[in-house]
Formats: C-alpha cells, structure tokens, sequence
C-alpha cells in the first residue's frame, strides 16, 4: 500500500513539475506562439520589414476594388486602431465587410500593409440564415470579435 | 476498482454490453447522419460547409476524450498495476489516431473553402498534429520492446507526459491568437450553436462515442485473447 | 435531390470530410474485426492441441512430472516479474485466471 501511495505521489509530482515548466514556457514564448497580431501590436512594436501576419475585422465600408481587376484594398480595425492593406491575392469566400480577416505579408514604411496572403476568420456562433436575420433585425446579433492584442501598450 | 480490473469479469460484462452498444451506434449514426445532411439548415456565413463540423466536432472531441481515458489508465497502470489498464490504451490507441487523422483531415477540407487555406501553423491545428503523433509514437513504443512489460511502461509514460498536450488543445484558441475559432459548444456561457445544429452534433458525437466503446471492446478481447496466446506459447515451447 | 448532393457548391469539401470519415470508421471496425477473429482461431487451435498434450503427458508419468514443473516454472517467472512490478498481485492473479481458461 505504501509503495502504491507512494508512485502515486511521485507520479502527480512529476506531474506537476512537467504542467510547470510547460505553462513557463509557453508564457515566456506567447509572442512565438501568437499566430497573429493586432493592428494595435503594429503601433507597440513596429515589425520593420519583418514578415507578420496582422488580424483584425474588414472596417465596414472600406473594401475598394482597384480597376486592374486584381488589387484589392481595405482596412484592418480591432477598433482600438487600423491598418490599411493592399493585396492582389485571392480572396476567400468568408471575405466581407466586419468579418474577421489575416493578412500576411510587409508594412511598407508609408503605412500600407501589403498582403501576400488573405484568410479568412470567423467566430464560434453557428446558426440559420433566418435566426440571423432575426437577430440583426432586433440589434442583437453579436458581431464578430477581432484578436486580442499581443502587447499590451506601454509594455 | 480492482473488481473490474480483473479480465473474467471484464470478459462477462464486455459480452453483456457489445450488442446494446453496437445496435445504439448503429441507431444513432442513422438519424444523426439524416440529421447533419438533409434535416438541418445551412449556417447564415458558412453555408452547406457547416455540414463538415458534424464530423470534424464528434472526431476531434472522441481524438481528446480517447488520450485522456489512454493517460489516466496509464496513470493506474504504473500507480496500481491493473492488467486491464496497459490492455485498454492498447486497444484504444489506433481508435485515437483515427479519430485525430479524420478531425486533421476534414478540418483541412472545411479550412480550405472557408479560411481560404488548407493548413496554417496555428496553436490549435499545430497541437492536434502533436496529438496525432503522440498516439503514433505511444503505438510504436509499446512494440519496440522484446519485453512487453517494458513496452507498456515506456508507453505508460509517454501517454503521461503527452497529458499536457490536452488542456493545451483544450485552450490554445483562448489563451492565443489562432486562426481557428474558439469553442462553441463546450463553453462557460453555453453553446453558441443554434438548435438546430446542435442536435445532429450531439447525436453524432454520442454515435461516435458508441463506436468507439463497441471498437474497443472488440480490440481488447483481442489484445487478452493474444496474452493467452503468449502464455500457451510459453507453456507449450517449454514442453517441447 | 440535386441540391443534396451540390451542398451549395461545396460538395468536394462535405462529400469528401463524410467519405473520409466512413473510410475511416468503417476501415479500423473491420481491422478490429479481422483481428478479433484471427486471434481467436490461433487461440482455438492453440487450447486444442494443448490439452491432447496434458492428455498424452498423463498417460505417461514421467511425462507429467515434466509437465509439472514445467507449470510451476512458468507461474514462478510470474512471481519474479510481479516482485519487479512490486505490487500489483491480485490483479495479476485475476490475468493468470483468465489465461487459464
């Protein structure tokens, strides 16, 4: 009995010990294991001409399609602060006005992000067309939500 | 516990429950199925591809639920040394692949027309393959000892230490920026499905769930009725 | 009917994730099933040529005493494995019960 209690405390301190070092090591590396930034990000820490991948939602009213037929302009908001992008990459079918959005590609030093890649991200709520509607209609329908900021500012 | 540990009785009972579990699996994948594809609406953004998650939710929840159930038999297989323990992670490691491949691969095929990419190295999708290869690697550890009990202790281990690997699946899309969308079913302020797309979900989740018991019972009648071979082998070569 | 199987112009997605999915299921159930079989008629076949033994090696006594020892020797390597495990030993007596069935 004894010696069963005792793999057993040995087993959850072990345990215990492993939960630990993973949980610091995560946390120390939050930045590596962030798959994207928030425009805010972008203003904490400018990623120079750093490959990043910026998310956020497509501000209403911003999408312009340029005339050559494949450039494509619109701004990231995580409504703290924007990004304005440019990209001649396809764009996936869930692109659309307030829809969550990931860029990938280079701020220019003028200000403009410019995208090499395009995708789309949605939320976790799931329902009929009708019930959306519905709660569009009666101003109930939860928008979508933009990533968190990975820095926090002033950090 | 050690009642049930014992192999006779877990024979007995196994008997008593196959027939329930394997006629409700069936019952169920036939009305959940009927449900997902014909009976249930299109989502309001995602159209008919919300079909996917009937299958992708039942299989990544069954690839989680089946490498906790691996790592506490583990956990009681090297505490308290139960037979039927080291037999169960067993039999049930190749169901978990299963499940864990069919939640990576119908994902990519939802991703694809949705997100607009196959794959992206994000904390979820990269933790799942994680998962995928731990069930990998705990299946080619337990074979790669001359001596069976080494195996499944050196397996035993591996489970417990790739344990950490499910809160982490668990949480990664709130503790991180992922691509992929946080929990909708399995959270604090409840699901965040429309009825109408939760039923065939639940429905399917539990048809897998009994796929799996009636699965693994079969694996596990197997993997006793090949110790027995073992030990009458043992017999029989020193009779010679 | 059409529609059902146009899934709004997603059919290559959703036909193919429920098309992997029955490759799958369906493909581990019968492995299960295949091995179940197999190693019950290896079993069988196993557990009918032992007992012509113990009945051969009963006529001759000798043969039994051999056959004696033989078992305690198994059942005394049990013991030493089990003393390695340290512990452990109702449940190990309860795999030896159904091994001897």
């Amino acid at each position: 009995m004894t010696r069963k209690k005792r793999r057993l405390y040995m087993l959850l301190l072990a345990l215990a010990g492993l939960g630990t070092a993973t949980a610091l090591t995560l946390t120390a590396f939050e930045e590596n294991v962030a798959f994207f930034f928030s425009p805010s990000d972008l203003t904490v820490k400018p990623p120079g001409d750093k490959l990043v991948r910026v998310g956020g939602l497509v501000a209403g009213g911003s999408v312009v399609k340029e005339n050559d037929g494949v450039t494509t302009r619109f701004t990231i908001t995580d409504t703290a602060h924007t990004v304005d992008v440019t990209t001649n990459r396809p764009l996936p079918d869930l692109f659309r006005e307030g829809q969550g959005v990931l860029v990938e590609g280079r701020l220019r030093p003028d200000g403009l992000f410019v995208a090499s890649e395009v995708l789309a991200r949605h939320d976790e709520n799931y329902m009929p067309k009708e019930v959306a509607d519905a709660l569009k209609a009666s101003g109930q329908f939860r928008p979508e939500v933009p990533g968190r900021p990975v820095f926090e500012a002033g950090r | 516990m050690h009642r049930f540990a014992n192999p006779a009785r877990f024979l007995r009972l196994a008997a008593l429950v196959l027939p329930w579990v394997s006629v409700l699996s069936a019952i169920l994948f036939t009305v959940g199925l009927y449900l997902a594809l014909l009976a249930s609406p299109e989502d309001y953004q995602q159209g008919d591809t919300v079909r996917i998650m009937y299958v992708h939710v039942p299989a990544a929840w069954m690839a989680m639920f089946t490498y906790s159930s691996m790592a506490v038999a583990a956990a009681c297989a090297l505490v308290w040394r139960h037979p039927l323990a080291e037999v169960y992670s067993k039999a049930a490691a190749p169901l978990g692949a299963g499940f864990t491949l069919l939640c990576l691969v119908t994902g990519s095929l939802w991703g694809e027309p949705m997100w607009g990419t196959w794959w992206v190295w994000d904390a979820r999708l990269t933790s799942v393959l994680i998962l995928f290869f731990l069930y990998l690697g705990y299946m080619a550890l337990v074979d790669a000892f001359d001596d069976p009990q080494r195996g499944h202790r050196a397996g035993a281990i591996l489970l417990l230490v790739g344990a950490i690997n499910v809160p982490i699946i668990k949480f990664s899309v709130d503790w991180w920026n992922t691509l992929h969308q946080p929990a909708s079913v399995l959270r604090l302020d409840g699901p965040a499905i429309h009825g109408d797309m939760l039923w065939p979900l639940l429905i399917l989740a539990l048809a897998f769930k009994t796929y799996f018991a009636a699965t693994v019972i079969l694996r596990m009648r197997a993997e006793l009725a090949e110790r027995k071979i073992q030990t009458l082998r043992l017999t029989q070569a020193g009779g010679v | 009917m059409a529609d059902f199987f146009h899934m709004g112009g997603y059919a290559i997605y959703v036909w193919s994730s429920y098309g992997v999915a029955l490759v799958v299921l369906a493909g581990l159930l019968m492995a299960s099933l295949s091995g179940l079989r197999r190693k019950e008629r290896m079993l069988a076949t196993l557990e009918q040529t032992l007992p012509r033994r113990r009945r051969r090696s009963a006529a001759a006594p000798s043969g039994d005493e051999a056959g004696s020892t033989l078992h305690h020797g198994t059942t005394g390597k049990d013991k030493r494995a089990d003393d390695a495990t340290k512990g452990g030993d109702d449940a190990d007596g309860g795999s030896d019960g159904g091994g001897g069935e």
